[in-house]
């Protein structure tokens, strides 16, 4: 989970920021990233292990990290792209005007504007990848969705229900970091 | 090795419950998110579109096993879970999109004589119904997700095979159960995209 | 005609309408002018009962709206908004065919009820089967009024109809509506906020202020004698140019004859 998240923002950052000025590109992508998406994460780690055991990797951690981080590009990129085209046009043009190189213009105008929007896509994809993150403990991954398969499997409630309602609160305490992130973010740019 | 019989079989499980999930999703979370919407009941249409959102924050893992633990193993908590996980973006669709129905338009349909009913029927479903249909895409493909975990709980379907093929690192019942899985979700998902644009016209898009 | 009797209209302690009190007169077109939030949109409201009254009733013709069926009350009034509020979903054709389908007129007669409606406000029979957003704002505004007309009602209300009509096509619009309306002999009472059109469409226009209705007449009479302080303001300082363009020549005289009297 921790190794999945920074791997997927810097894909998505990277695509969205690729595809932001290009509506081709962008349907494209943004068409890839909801397929993956809609693949069941069970069924997706099914494809993952076989596709990784070739390469020695089936089990464990590496299937969990890679799903995570298939899963976590949609909600990501699909706001890097609505977040970047967001930014008004005459702030950018303003900002030519002053003249700064494009580049800078990315990072130190675009990019901050849009960082409110990038961060509730972030948001997503931490609530989401929690979630899948417990269910890959059936692949070995590890994690407290192994106290809820092991609860499951041995009838043991109190052992599946200790698991569920710490997930839950962890997606929770995701959830909440991250909207308070958002406002900061938001409030610091003075737009909410 | 694997029994395509036994494939096909699963596959019809997972599908049979998956769509009574979804019936009962929608069953539930139409008419709740009709009612929220009504004049007058603003606040309450708030707290069900914030509770909505919080639930929807709990794994599905989370309900799974919170559904066993009130209904033991079998098909009907797997059924209580898929319901619970999947009402979700059907109602919070359904009151975004009964919200989104511009005021000036009822006001006009009301001025016009319209009654409540007809300004519902006529006016407010048809404007609602492409949000609405999203959510229910969202909920079909979370239910068919969810229903594949569910096999953990003791209902037949495709996990099954997957988890059957994890366990036993067994690569063709894996792959037997995660590609079906994979193509009903994928399958449903652009199925209900066109259904979606054949019933909504592109000049009402917006 | 319609009968506003000791009009009022609260919400919880703050009172939005105060003990209004005018006579509509039948084929006559009534302006309720004013600035914003003075009352003049919720009296509009009041009469096909999309509120409800505090105190006070209304009448039209000798029967109190109170006691008329809110749905079967709307049918017989026409009601055209700013936002116009066609229906994006219907085709043109449904949108004017509306009301008569409510009112459960046979099929012959409203497609040719539709047909006259749009050959009434100036638009070509082609644009039946469009959708509203394929029409422009001034096509979209003149099928709001057909709509409104459509099921011949006595009765037409007008929400600030011609306020998101850019400002090129408004005089053309305004006049035009007002051709049609004599035409048809329809009881209008529209509502806005731009002096100009009270003045160039009203017979009657009532001014509101918080709440009341300062002063009430034809708009000669208003410009020429102005009842209040507010009112005189309200009309601004180049009334009697207004009151020329209003071709009033007798009432100019007398009132610039009383500016010099008073200077």
């Amino acid at each position: 989970m921790l190794w999945a998240l920074p791997l997927a923002a810097v894909v998505a950052l990277g695509a969205g920021l690729a595809f932001a000025d290009r509506p081709r590109g962008a349907a494209v992508a943004l068409g890839v990233a909801n397929v993956l998406t809609t693949v069941p994460s069970v069924a997706l780690f099914g494809l993952l292990i076989p596709l990784l055991g070739s390469l020695g990797l089936g089990v464990g951690r590496p299937p969990a990290i890679l799903a995570v981080a298939l899963y976590s590009v949609l909600p990501i990129l699909r706001n890097a792209i609505v977040g970047l085209r967001g930014v008004d046009p005459a702030v950018i043009e303003a900002a030519r005007a002053m003249g700064l190189p494009d580049a800078a213009i990315t990072w130190r105008v675009r990019l901050p504007l849009a960082l409110p929007v990038i961060l509730a896509g972030v948001r997503t994809a931490v609530v989401m990848g929690i979630g899948i993150t417990a269910i890959a403990a059936y692949v070995g991954a590890g994690g407290l969705g192994r106290w809820v398969f092991g609860g499951i499997r041995r009838s043991y409630p109190e052992m599946a229900l200790a698991g569920a309602l710490l997930i839950s609160a962890l997606a929770f305490a995701g959830d909440a970091v991250l909207a308070w992130a958002q406002r900061l973010a938001g409030r610091r740019l003075g737009l909410a | 090795m694997v029994d395509p019989a036994e494939v096909g079989r699963l596959a019809a499980a997972h599908l049979a419950l998956s769509a009574a999930g979804v019936a009962l999703s929608a069953a539930i979370a139409i008419p709740l998110g009709v009612y929220v919407t009504r004049p007058g009941r603003k606040r309450l249409a708030d707290a069900v579109l914030a509770a909505a959102g919080m639930a929807q924050t709990i794994p599905s893992l989370a309900v799974i096993a919170l559904a066993m633990i009130a209904l033991g193993l079998g098909w009907a908590p797997a059924l209580l879970a898929l319901v619970l996980y999947g009402f979700l973006p059907v109602l919070h669709n359904t009151v975004a999109g009964f919200e989104g129905v511009p005021a000036d338009l009822l006001e006009a349909a009301a001025g016009l004589g319209m009654s409540p009913g007809q300004i519902l029927a006529a006016v407010e479903w048809p404007l609602a119904l492409p949000v609405m249909l999203g959510g229910l895409r969202t909920c079909v493909v979370l239910t068919i997700g969810t229903a594949a975990l569910a096999a953990e709980i003791g209902a037949p379907c495709l996990g099954n095979l997957i988890f059957q093929g994890v366990s036993t690192s067994s690569l063709d019942l894996t792959l037997a159960g995660a590609i079906p899985t994979a193509l009903l979700a994928i399958g449903a998902d652009l199925g209900l995209g066109a259904l979606e644009r054949r019933l909504v016209p592109a000049e009402v898009r917006a | 005609m319609i009968v506003l009797d000791g009009v009022t209209k609260r919400y919880g302690d703050r009172t939005i309408v105060s003990e209004v009190s005018l006579e509509l007169r039948e084929g006559e077109l009534t302006v309720f002018l004013g600035p914003s939030g003075c009352g003049k949109t919720t009296t509009l409201k009041l009469i096909n009962r999309l509120l409800p009254l505090t105190a006070g009733r209304i009448l039209i013709g000798s029967q109190d709206i109170a006691g008329l069926e809110p749905i079967a009350l709307r049918r017989r009034i026409g009601y055209v908004i700013q936002e116009v509020g066609l229906f994006p979903h219907y085709r043109i054709f449904d949108n004017v065919a509306l009301v008569p389908r409510l009112l459960g007129w046979p099929r012959e007669k409203i497609d040719a009820r539709v047909l006259e409606m749009l050959a009434l406000v100036n638009l070509p029979a082609d644009l039946l089967g469009r959708f509203p957003r394929e029409l422009s704002g001034g096509q979209r505004q003149r099928v709001g009024v057909a709509r409104a007309l459509a099921g011949d009602p006595d009765i037409l209300l007008m929400d600030e109809p011609f306020g998101a009509v850019d400002p090129q096509n408004r005089t053309f619009i305004q006049d035009e509506f007002k051709r049609i309306q004599r035409r048809l002999g329809k009881t209008v009472v529209m509502v806005t906020h731009d002096l100009d059109e009270a003045l160039r469409l009203g017979d009657s226009v009532a001014l509101f202020n918080a709440g009341r209705v300062e002063q009430s007449g034809a708009p000669a009479d208003l410009l020429a004698e102005p009842a209040t302080a507010f009112v005189a303001d309200f009309l601004g300082g180049d009334r009697l140019t207004r009151l020329a363009r209003l071709r009033c020549p007798d009432k100019l005289e007398a009132a610039a004859a009383e500016l010099l009297a008073h200077g």
